[in-house]
């Protein structure tokens, strides 16, 4: 017996486990960067003077080097600072003041301006959807006008996890259910690659390697379902809802469960690799379209479908990936070294086999 | 070429010779409708089509299991040991799809008959059902293929058929709702619809083989 192949050797075990340590530790400890949750007013005429409350998560405004400003940002080159910011707590401030009259230029009828906060701890924490000015429809003066910088920026980076509008603490689930799926890709495609080696070879061997890769895959699938589901319920607030995405895998999911029922119902052998071997081909193609093609056309709420981007480009900053790319490497390895284990009993119960078949 | 018509003209011969198994098939279909017909006689397009399409799923089930248990008969595995097993083939997977079109073809009518007023005829709708109805036979007979090999067990055959099948008709039911709906074809479905077709028929043609038994 060979003791030097790839799933003897402990190197990449001890990896996946550290990995795994990794992301579970800083997945879960990393706080969140501020971001603004709600704010009191969005659409402002010009010339107005305004008062808006915004309530912010997990900021910081009371600290004393905060240093607190406020700014109404319509281009790099127009903005105006908020003269009055009043904190109330760490978490809620009041901005009084009042908007320029003046539009930067006089073609648009109304502007789209966002919200910037500078803190000088936490840095800028910048409100999304922003603020609407309209064009007021009496002419008023004003004392404000567009200024083109911002005051100094003294904050220092820190490793925290962005703020990403509506998700809160959900972020963190991008390490859990995305690489959780993407694992389950890999192994699956081990899966195939083997089944066809199977039917090629009609080595009993490899129709054990596909076969353990695929229960494992669906463990991983299973996980990945209750994780998305908890997902939704935090940002949708059902835990399934009728989306594309969703049935789609739940489908892929259940293709697959027909595939280990097949394995399980066959008692001989060679009858049960070969037919299992040619389903697994034929489900997995099946099943690219169902994840991969149909939610894309349809309209889904899940991320990546639909016009509905990924959470990926400016959303998947770089703290994120940072813990995100060693997740799924992870999560690979410790469903490798989990499957590996299952076809070593496998194996066992091969060599069990041919050795009674020898001696009689 | 010749062989493959040959083939497909004695597959229509023996099934014409068995004509009450098509015949019980539609009879089986038809009442269903009229079931549903008797409880929701006034229907909305879109039930009609999820209805339709529930009824073609219900019936290529046993439609798989009728073709296991003909390939065993005694006119078939004498013409599967005269021709090459990928004509065989090729032969059977025409034959499916065209059986199941007939039987998508028949429900169809049958349905439009019942449900007039609310439901009309439309081209472009026999169209989804052409392409989604001979996808089911084309999946279908991969299917049975399996579950010949494994000399029929039909758990093994209701188990793996509607895993398989649920692509093919999902897809066919959205084009077909978004088109009783609007009124417009939606190319981008319909071209995957028609891959999924050709997909199917590729790997069928490459498994076979592994799958046929001397």
């Amino acid at each position: 017996m060979k003791t030097t192949g790839f799933i003897y050797q402990s190197w990449w075990k001890v990896l996946g486990a550290l990995l795994m340590l990794y992301t579970y530790v800083v997945g879960f400890y990393v706080p969140l960067r501020p971001g603004i949750e709600e704010v009191s007013k969005v659409v402002l005429t010009s010339g107005e003077a305004y008062s808006i409350d915004v309530k912010a998560y997990n900021a910081n405004f009371l600290h004393e080097d905060s240093k607190l400003a406020a700014y109404l940002r319509v281009d790099s080159e127009h903005l105006t600072r908020v003269p009055y910011v009043t904190v109330t707590d760490r978490n809620t401030i009041n901005l009084k003041g009042q908007v320029p009259s003046e539009f930067p230029s006089a073609d648009d009828d109304v502007l789209h301006a966002s919200l910037v906060l500078q803190d000088q701890v936490d840095g800028f924490i910048v409100y999304p959807p922003g603020v609407v000015i309209q064009q007021a429809d009496v002419p008023s003066s004003s004392i404000a006008t567009w200024d083109d910088r911002l005051a100094a920026d003294h904050s220092e980076w820190t490793f925290k996890f962005p703020y990403v509008g509506n998700l809160w603490e959900t972020v963190r689930n991008t390490f859990f259910h995305v690489a959780i799926w993407m694992a389950m890709f890999v192994l699956l495609i081990v899966s195939l690659i083997y089944s066809i080696r199977y039917l090629r070879s009609a080595d009993l061997y490899h129709d054990a390697i596909a076969s353990s890769f695929t229960e494992v895959a669906m463990v991983l699938g299973m996980a990945g379902m209750i994780t998305g589901s908890f997902w939704a319920k935090a940002t949708w607030g059902t835990y399934w809802t009728n989306d594309p995405k969703l049935n789609m895998s739940a489908v892929a999911v259940m293709i697959y469960m027909a595939y280990l029922i097949l394995r399980g119902s066959l008692s001989h052998q060679d009858q049960r690799a070969k037919v299992s071997a040619a389903y697994n081909i034929f489900a997995f193609v099946a099943m690219i379209p169902l994840i991969f093609i149909i939610p894309r056309l349809t309209d889904s709420m899940h991320p990546g479908n639909g016009g509905n981007p990924a959470l990926g480009g400016d959303d998947l900053d770089s703290t994120l990936r940072l813990v995100f790319y060693p997740t799924i490497i992870g999560y690979t390895l410790m469903s490798v070294w989990l499957s590996s284990l299952i076809y070593r009993i496998k194996r066992l119960r091969i060599k069990r086999l041919e050795k009674r078949l020898q001696v009689s | 070429m010749r062989q493959i018509i040959a083939q497909l003209g004695f597959h229509l011969k023996v099934e014409y010779r068995s004509w009450p198994q098509i015949a019980s098939l539609l009879l089986f279909m038809w009442c269903i409708a009229y079931v549903i017909y008797r409880v929701r006689p006034e229907i909305t397009v879109s039930d009609f089509n999820f209805i339709y399409w529930i009824i073609v799923l219900l019936t290529s089930v046993s439609v798989a299991i009728r073709g296991t248990a003909h390939a065993r008969s005694g006119e078939r595995l004498i013409m599967y040991s005269i021709v090459s097993p990928s004509t065989a083939l090729i032969g059977l997977l025409l034959f499916n799809a065209l059986y199941m079109l007939i039987v998508a073809l028949a429900l169809y009518l049958g349905m439009i008959l019942l449900f007039y007023p609310q439901i009309t005829f439309s081209l472009s709708y026999l169209l989804v059902i052409v392409v989604g109805g001979s996808t089911i036979g084309i999946v279908l007979s991969f299917v049975s293929a399996i579950s010949r090999y494994l000399d029929g067990q039909h758990t093994a055959l209701s188990v793996l058929s509607i895993p398989l099948l649920i692509p093919s008709l999902i897809l066919s039911q959205n084009i077909g709702e978004e088109l009783l709906n609007s009124g417009q074809l939606e190319t981008d479905k319909f071209v995957i619809l028609i891959a999924l077709a050709m997909i199917s028929t590729a790997l069928a043609i490459l498994l076979f083989p592994y799958l046929w038994r001397e």
